[in-house]
């Protein structure tokens, strides 16, 4: 399962993310990093997604959202 | 190297220069204004466009742009790095945001393994929201460092702050840097970042706020977008009829001023160096002062409230097509008003690539001032279809706009890529107008002085040169300006214009393009408050353009029209180009608008005369 294909406001877990090292790194700072339990809190526009990491929202679109998988809490 | 934990305060840390640090959005520029005041100025960091504010507070203090990370992903964090490294024995204040704990300890260990650092514990109030209480006494004794819990935005935060920064020392534990792979540096980091949050008992449950709620509204595929077009236009309407009246007042006041100057000074020259060269050209930085007063205005709400971020999530589908985050939206929106504010709100981009690469495709958007140039040529060429011509030339301004990031994109900026959206949301909040003030006079000043010197030397050298006669004969025809004109004139005649009223009128369009009317009245000696066809202007300009094109006239109009579109940006907005984003990127970005707007123009002549001949 990605994110993108997710369902609004239950909870998952970040399995792997599939990018390129560097953008890898950034999403890891950001908190989006395998083990990390994460939420789609918004849909927007574009199929673009919001997820709540910790305290955080995360605003990430389409291509990304379908570049993280994750797994069912 | 400063070391501490159980020594004596080192006193002279508080001499030394100070480096605010932190995540993007964690209240860094607002503790900054809170301690600098009016104590501080706008600059760009050395050899880069990247846009710096140091202050005094203490000794020098630095406000850096916002960042993850020590592993630099963008010249604005490059930015961060070097001022790190140049100065290892600055003390760095680090915000630590407690709803995000994790990530802001990430960047703490970073800066901190070596070096003094402070922490600034700042969002506590909303991790308490979270039902999670953050001791920062505790936090303080993990890290073996002073934490100071604060809200940037209340309170007193001078006092408590200052006395934390004698105490500054490296993070105990933090693991120091070693020769490993960033993504296995990173993991290393974590591991520890993760042991801290445990032990303080501060990670957060995933729960839903106001923030969402309000969010549900704003980033509603359905409502989201047409809230987010009306601040678009709201914005526009700023910079055109909101700052109108201001303009007018400004502009009112100094040919007041012109007046009781003229009246005191003795006439000849000094008179009009005095007058129509030093004081026009205070004058035109003054009218501009209004309305980038109110975009930055605008600006600073936006970026307050917290809507900026999702302006940028909302607008990125668009805006992606060029290659460009989703906020630069909101500089080519407001270019369509005034071109000079536009350029400034590239400041809201968060990369300086990023920044470039949108001032550069500013002056591509028709803004308001070209709109009397459309009105006089379409009104005396296409007076049946008058309407249709000026919407055409929005038509081209968007495709220019498009087209040139396109092409940017794929030659000079090459290297932006295309990155993913990564955007941290900031939690709503109530925007703080001293702030707000603070923060939009300092940066209306910095344009006053910096952008203003170049505008006020460049109009006096044109004052010089249309005062000092080039050959026999009165006017501005026979100055060095008007010769300059008649030598550039042939350069136009591909495109059916080549005729020295015209360069005359469109080397003064540089200066600014609401004179590019006036000019050619005051080159024709006609009256200029009378357009349209029939007028007196009208029949010199049919008359003109129909023999310069050779019986083309509409068809040498409309390429006209099309290279003041395109051709050069204004003096004003050149200058604020030069002051954000450096000389060679401006005169480059001149020199492709010449030349694109050039090969438009012969296009359309062309092309326009190709069927006037058929037809």
């Amino acid at each position: 399962v990605h994110l993108g294909s997710c369902s609004l406001d239950h909870d998952v877990v970040v399995l792997a993310v599939d990018m390129p090292s560097e953008l890898l790194l950034r999403l890891s700072e950001i908190g989006v990093r395998a083990g990390a339990l994460v939420r789609v809190t918004h849909r927007g526009p574009a199929d673009g997604r919001v997820v709540a990491v910790s305290g955080s929202r995360i605003a990430i679109d389409a291509r990304t959202a379908a570049a993280i998988e994750v797994e069912p809490v | 190297m400063t070391t501490c934990h159980d020594t004596t305060p080192p006193a002279e840390l508080a001499a030394g220069s100070v480096l605010l640090v932190g995540n993007p959005n964690v209240g860094k520029s607002t503790l900054f204004n809170r301690l600098t005041g009016a104590r501080q100025h706008v600059m760009n960091a050395p050899g880069t466009t990247v846009e710096l504010r140091v202050g005094t507070w203490q000794g020098p203090l630095t406000d850096l742009p916002g960042t993850y990370s020590l592993v630099a992903r963008t010249p604005d964090e490059q930015v961060v790095v070097d001022a790190l490294s140049v100065d290892p024995d600055a003390v760095a204040v680090v915000l630590l945001d407690a709803t995000a704990l994790s990530r802001s300890l990430y960047l703490l260990a970073q800066v901190g393994a070596q070096r003094p650092v402070v922490a600034v514990l700042t969002m506590l109030d909303v991790a308490r929201s979270h039902g999670t209480d953050i001791d920062p006494g505790r936090l303080s004794t993990l890290l073996g460092i002073p934490v100071v819990a604060l809200d940037p935005r209340d309170g007193d935060v001078t006092g408590t702050l200052a006395e934390a920064v004698t105490r500054a020392c490296p993070v105990l534990g933090a693991p120091a840097a070693t020769a490993a792979t960033p993504l296995d540096e990173a993991e290393r980091l974590f591991t520890w970042v993760q042991s801290v949050v445990t032990e303080l008992d501060a990670t957060l449950p995933i729960r839903r706020t106001r923030t969402d709620a309000v969010d549900r509204v704003l980033l509603n595929p359905w409502f989201g977008v047409p809230l987010f077009l009306v601040v678009m236009w709201g914005l526009f309407q700023l910079t055109t009829t909101a700052a109108a009246p201001l303009i007018d007042l400004v502009d009112r006041g100094v040919q007041a001023l012109a007046a009781v100057a003229r009246g005191l000074i003795p006439d000849g020259w000094f008179e009009g160096l005095l007058v129509d060269g030093v004081l026009v050209g205070v004058g035109t930085v003054l009218t501009f002062l209004p309305v980038l007063a109110l975009v930055y205005v605008a600006l600073a709400l936006l970026e307050d409230s917290g809507y900026l971020a999702r302006a940028g999530f909302l607008a990125d589908r668009w805006m992606r097509v060029l290659g460009l985050d989703g906020r630069a939206m909101l500089p080519l929106v407001i270019g369509f008003g005034c071109n000079v504010p536009a350029v400034a709100a590239t400041q809201t981009l968060p990369s300086a690539r990023q920044r470039v690469l949108t001032g550069l495709l500013v002056p591509w958007t028709t803004c308001a001032a070209r709109l009397p140039v459309y009105i006089l040529l379409a009104g005396v060429f296409f007076p049946e279809h008058a309407g249709t011509a000026i919407f055409a030339m929005y038509v081209v301004s968007l495709l220019l706009v498009a087209l040139g990031g396109l092409v940017l994109r794929r030659t000079a900026f090459r290297d932006l890529g295309r990155e993913p959206l990564l955007l941290v949301l900031p939690v709503y909040q109530r925007p703080r107008l001293r702030a707000i003030a603070l923060s939009v006079w300092t940066r209306v000043r910095s344009f006053a002085i910096k952008a203003g010197r170049i505008i006020v030397i460049t109009l006096t050298v044109m004052w010089a040169l249309m005062a000092i006669p080039g050959e026999p004969g009165g006017g501005v025809q026979h100055s060095l300006y008007g010769l300059g004109a008649q030598a550039i004139a042939p350069v136009f005649a591909p495109a059916g214009f080549d005729d020295w009223h015209m360069s005359a009128a469109l080397a003064t369009g540089f200066v600014a393009k609401e004179v590019v009317v006036g000019s050619l009245a005051q080159s024709y000696a006609v009256d200029e408050t009378e357009t349209g066809a029939g007028s007196e202007l009208g029949d010199a300009l049919r008359a003109t353009l129909d023999e310069s094109s050779g019986g083309a006239p509409a068809a040498a109009a409309l390429a006209l029209m099309v290279f003041v579109l395109g051709y050069a940006p204004c003096l004003a907005t050149a200058s604020e180009q030069v002051r954000r984003f450096g000389a060679r990127w401006t005169m480059a970005g001149i020199g492709i608008e010449l030349t694109v707007a050039w090969l438009i123009a012969v296009a359309v002549f062309q092309v326009g005369a190709l069927l006037t001949r058929l037809l």
